[in-house]
């Protein structure tokens, strides 16, 4: 036995040996939660401040009092409603059926509708929105001019500029989105209890509409939730489509508001306001989408080992089930990217004929600023290295405390790192915007002006998606071989490094190209915080876009894609079929 | 060896209710001592070895390992696992995947206060892997090992830094009975010959006896 001083020394050896590598840990993940929380704070802060002329500040409520009578706001605010509704009908409208024919059917290549989903899923957004406005535009939209002549119309059938037609190309752009979620509920449903009712006579659409949907309830709703919460939010379409005809939806018109700033003070309580309505409604929806996921678990079926579902056989309705399905493909990536293709090369609107063939020209592609498109290309570079890579080092030590530390901190950890995935991700450029101006010294104008800010933010939001997939991954490892690890003399941080990411190792390469290649198509954030020097390079294209130069800004795109490519490639060559959900 | 006193460990139950899984547990096992804790699942015996390799943290008592003191309430020490020098097999093995059989027998090596040199590693891996008769395997990616192979490469890597003390929970449990048979004979062998203090744990009273 060793003498009690000796063991007094010991002790606080070993104390500070044992808080040695957790500390680190302990603090790479308070960093990254606190950030979250305080871009969130400041909306709600600057929500309530009042800034008179003479720069004193006050809290109330009269930025909601604004908000509620000022007929701008409140027409944006019903705006988005209409656009919400009418985008969620048609994501989940056509993306149910397509997940039942993906995961419950014997139809043929059925395998190719993940892949081909997920890439409309990787390229920017807003070039859906830039697509259909050649496509469907009152006055020069191709289909619109065709069908006018083909039917000798007065005048053109369909406007894609309205509420209702935003709604549908945002409700079309993210149907994937909506596909990959309901797929994996019907996945996660076993097909017993579908075959149990079939067995005793249950036809089946009352098959569908008494067992299969009701079980897939928690699924369904928690995928309403997610895509209410990025359509609510959205910012691509409503501004490819509406800002240059002034239909304004939250997101456009926070955009607005922000760029047309005089510098006013009460502009910037009207911002936060607006914002914080939105950030209320996001924590109900967080709320609510947690508490469904919580119920799913009551669905829970113990099954057997190796059990197959039998699939039902559609016969020849698998044709008609293709056409569902080239129609989404065709309606989201190439009637868009075929529209885009033939106006970066004709020098003026026109219907594609014998005649405009004639007229196809490289002058566009000669005007896109190249200078511009380079430092947009530089930035985008920059982004799409460091936010990965910081991502996952964050997020693998949140993981490590939420699932294995068993520390007090792991459950509220675990719920801040879950915030960004249904709070729009708007509300947190929003929050970083007003964190620059009322927060940051004046001396800090440069990082405002740099990639930094953009880099933050991304990371930031990007944290619900990296924390998810390593939990998953976690909960699968089994526990004895961290503890081995202990007592082999290892501590956390040695036995997150030698064992759990060595382990993780194939859910770390796929969420680096995921989150990857989701930076690149981002526009919502960079649009909100860019300037002249830390444009990404949807912003670039967005700019030629907001300057009416619409025939420079799809040859940008061109060159956009061109670059995008070869790393979609890429993607899909390491991601052979272990391709997992962004959610 | 080892000295516990007055150990205690409770677990939430359901609702507001508290499991007391071990109570006032006194017990001293000597140097070269062989102890067998025998009861059926659900007894706290794994908790209690768990407390004493760290994996679990005591709420009331203390542990004395070698003449430290690894755990005390009353004067609120706590050694994490990574520091007690321990030598443990789990009842799934732990075999890390991702590893050959040498490097998994090498890690707690590499951990050493007292940095080896790479050839003193490789000396000792062999030494242990030779110990269980696997001496030819190291080269063999650990998820190609049968069952008593893993077996036998989870004892040479507790057994490769030679601890003091070896924690054994149910290590025999996933073995088929003829195999049990032989790997408990082997198991006891091994221990003699070296001299290590050994807490063993099991709901089998036949590998007790």
């Amino acid at each position: 036995m060793a003498s009690r001083a000796g063991q007094t020394r010991v002790t606080v050896r070993t104390r500070i040996a044992q808080l040695g590598e957790r500390i680190p840990l302990l603090l790479v993940a308070s960093i990254a939660l606190t950030a979250v929380l305080v871009l969130l704070l400041v909306v709600a802060q600057i929500s309530f401040q009042v800034q008179d002329p003479l720069g004193n500040k006050t809290y109330s409520l009269a930025n909601f009092r604004v908000l509620y009578t000022d007929s701008f706001a409140a027409r944006a605010l019903t705006n988005t409603a209409v656009f919400a509704a009418v985008s969620m009908l048609v994501t989940f409208g056509f993306a149910i059926p397509i997940a039942w024919l993906a995961e419950r059917t014997t139809l043929p290549g059925r395998g190719l509708i993940f892949p081909l989903l997920t890439i409309t899923l990787l390229l920017p957004g807003f070039f859906t929105g830039m697509g259909w406005v050649f496509l469907l535009h009152e006055r020069i939209g191709i289909i619109n001019r065709l069908l006018v002549d083909l039917l000798s119309l007065e005048r053109s059938p369909l406007n894609i500029v309205s509420l209702v037609g935003m709604g549908w190309v945002e409700g079309i752009a993210l149907v994937p989105v909506g596909f990959i979620m309901i797929a994996a509920s019907f996945r996660a449903m076993d097909p017993v209890l579908e075959e149990s009712a079939r067995v005793h006579g249950v036809s089946f659409l009352s098959r569908m509409r008494r067992i299969t949907l009701p079980l897939m309830t928690p699924g369904i709703l928690a995928a309403a939730i997610y895509v209410l919460a990025i359509t609510m939010a959205a910012f691509d379409i409503p501004a490819v489509i509406g800002l240059n005809n002034r239909i304004y939806t939250f997101s456009t018109f926070v955009w607005t508001s922000a760029n047309s700033t005089t510098g006013a003070p009460s502009e910037y309580g009207i911002i936060g306001a607006s914002s914080a309505v939105m950030l209320v409604i996001g924590l109900f929806l967080t709320w609510r989408y947690m508490v469904v996921l919580g119920e799913s678990h009551r669905y829970a079926v113990v099954r057997g080992k190796d059990y197959r579902a039998t699939l039902i056989d559609l016969g020849w309705w698998a044709i008609l089930a293709w056409v569902l399905i080239g129609a989404v493909i065709a309606m989201t990536t190439v009637l868009p990217l075929l529209a885009l293709a033939w106006v970066s090369f004709t020098p003026y609107m026109q219907v594609p004929s014998a005649a405009a063939f004639q007229t196809l020209t490289l002058d566009n592609f000669r005007a896109v600023p190249w200078g511009t498109f380079m430092t947009g290309l530089h930035n985008s570079a920059i982004l799409f290295f460091s936010v990965p890579t910081i991502s996952i080092i964050l997020g693998l030590a949140i993981s490590w405390i939420v699932v294995r530390s068993k520390w007090r901190v792991g459950r509220p950890f675990d719920v801040v790192a879950f915030l960004p995935h249904v709070i729009p991700h708007l509300i947190f450029a929003v929050g970083a915007y007003l964190l620059v101006i009322f927060w940051l010294p004046p001396r800090w104008g440069l990082f405002e002006r740099s990639i930094g800010i953009i880099m933050i933010v991304y990371i930031v939001t990007r944290i619900s998606f990296v924390t998810r997939m390593f939990n998953s991954g976690l909960v699968q490892i089994h526990e004895e071989l961290d503890e081995a690890g202990y007592v082999a003399g290892l501590g956390p941080a040695g036995v997150i490094r030698k064992i759990l990411a060595p382990l993780l190792s194939a859910t770390i390469l796929y969420t680096w190209l995921w989150s990857a290649l989701l930076t690149l198509r981002e526009l919502t954030i960079a649009a909100f915080l860019s300037s002249r020097d830390n444009q990404t390079l949807p912003v670039v294209v967005f700019g030629l876009w907001r300057d009416g130069r619409f025939h420079q800004a799809a040859a940008a795109f061109l060159a956009f894609i061109a670059v995008l490519t070869p790393l979609i490639l890429l993607y899909f060559a390491i991601g052979r079929g272990h391709i997992r959900s962004p959610d | 060896m080892i000295e516990i006193h007055g150990l205690g460990k409770d677990f939430k139950g359901s609702g507001d209710s508290v499991v007391h899984a071990l109570q006032a547990i006194d017990l001293e096992v000597k140097r070269g001592e062989f102890l067998v804790l025998l009861g059926p699942s659900g007894s706290g015996k794994t908790t209690l070895l768990r407390c004493v390799a760290g994996l679990a943290v005591p709420d009331r008592g203390e542990i004395v390992l070698d003449g430290v003191t690894v755990y005390s309430q009353s004067k609120r020490a706590l050694v994490p696992p990574e520091l007690r020098d321990l030598g443990m097999v789990f009842q799934s093995y732990a075999i890390w995947p991702h590893m050959s059989v040498f490097e998994n027998v090498a890690l707690p090596l590499s951990q050493r206060k007292r940095k080896l040199s790479k050839a003193e590693i490789g000396k000792r891996v062999e030494w242990a892997l030779s110990l269980v008769g696997l001496e030819h395997m190291g080269q063999r990616p650990a998820p190609l090992l049968s069952g008593g192979q893993q077996q036998r490469v989870a004892l040479a890597r507790a057994l490769a830094t030679q601890p003091a003390i070896l924690l054994m929970d149910e290590p025999l449990s996933n073995l088929d009975a003829r195999l049990r048979e032989e790997v408990r004979k082997e198991i006891r062998g091994l221990v003699t010959q070296l001299g290590v203090t050994v807490l063993y744990v099991t709901h089998d009273q036949m590998e007790a006896m």
